[in-house]
């Protein structure tokens, strides 16, 4: 049998780092967005 | 209406508050794959010919199908959209979209890291599966760049629908193109053929599991992106 294994042990980190990537990015936009909501709401309405 | 106007009632009508962005269905996916990383590397059987690097079929595949779901939530809602103009409808076709997208890309890093090994080749053009995912993937990119690039909401929606419907046309294609072309790389189907599977039991059982555990992960990435379109959406209207 072939050894594989490197080949293998590479698609599975790379698969991990592109979801973990994509999750982190959500959660980052999600928290700027959190931050420019709650500036908005702080700032004085206009009369 | 002045835009302090629109800001003020803006401001003044009631909005839910936005949620944490994951939850506990994010949480279940994450573990579920977390569960298929385990079970498809310590607890399924290593395929006689490819040796080891035919694990990467428990991703690969799941991924890809992952990525036919996520690019036909976005025709459907899409179809949707241009039904009953629902907002919510648009921003959710949008998710489902860069949610594709994410699934796509690592069907186009998984496939080419396990082609090299086995075929000997990172790609070949001629293998119609490979060249219209790749295809897909730039239709996919361009309905999120047509997205960006125009500022009218009922436009931008109304273009990237008719985007999404024919980027989500391809997926028959790509599916059948083992059949259709005899020039190809990759293999005919051993799961989703019309007779039995051919893969061993344990093997198909995790391939299931992991089918199973890659379509409740996008499905949860989906779910946080819409809500990140809901923070953005509440965003730009108390700018506006």
């Amino acid at each position: 049998m072939i050894d594989t294994t490197s080949t293998y042990h590479a698609a599975y980190i790379v698969v991990a780092l592109i979801f973990g990537a994509y999750a982190v990015s959500l959660w980052s936009r999600a928290r700027k967005l959190r931050e420019r909501l709650a500036a908005a709401r702080s700032e004085p309405r206009p009369e | 209406m002045t835009n302090a106007q629109v800001s003020d009632a803006a401001l003044s009508k009631p909005q839910a508050p936005p949620r944490a962005i994951f939850d506990w269905f994010s949480a279940i996916a994450a573990l579920a794959v977390i569960g298929i990383y385990v079970r498809a590397i310590y607890f399924t059987p290593i395929e006689r010919l490819q040796g080891a690097a035919q694990k990467i079929y428990y991703l690969h595949v799941p991924a890809a199908l992952g990525a036919y779901i996520a690019v036909g939530i976005t025709a459907l809602m899409s179809l949707v959209y241009l039904w009953l103009h629902d907002e919510r409808s648009d921003r959710l076709a949008e998710a489902a979209a860069e949610v594709g997208l994410v699934f796509l890309t690592v069907v186009l890093t998984t496939g080419p890291l396990w082609g090299h090994r086995i075929w000997g080749a990172w790609w070949a053009w001629w293998d119609m599966r490979l060249t219209l995912t790749l295809f897909l993937w730039f239709i996919v990119a361009a309905y999120l760049v047509v997205r960006g690039g125009i500022e009218d909401r009922a436009m931008r929606a109304r273009y990237s629908a008719v985007l999404a419907i024919l980027a989500a046309l391809l997926i028959p294609f790509i599916h059948l193109s083992v059949y259709l072309f005899q020039a190809r790389l990759h293999p005919m189907p051993v799961v989703l053929k019309p007779d039995r599977p051919s893969l061993p039991p344990e093997m198909l059982t995790t391939f299931l599991l992991s089918f199973a555990a890659f379509s409740v992960l996008c499905i949860a990435l989906i779910r946080a992106r819409y809500r990140v379109g809901v923070l953005r959406d509440m965003a730009a209207e108390l700018a506006s």
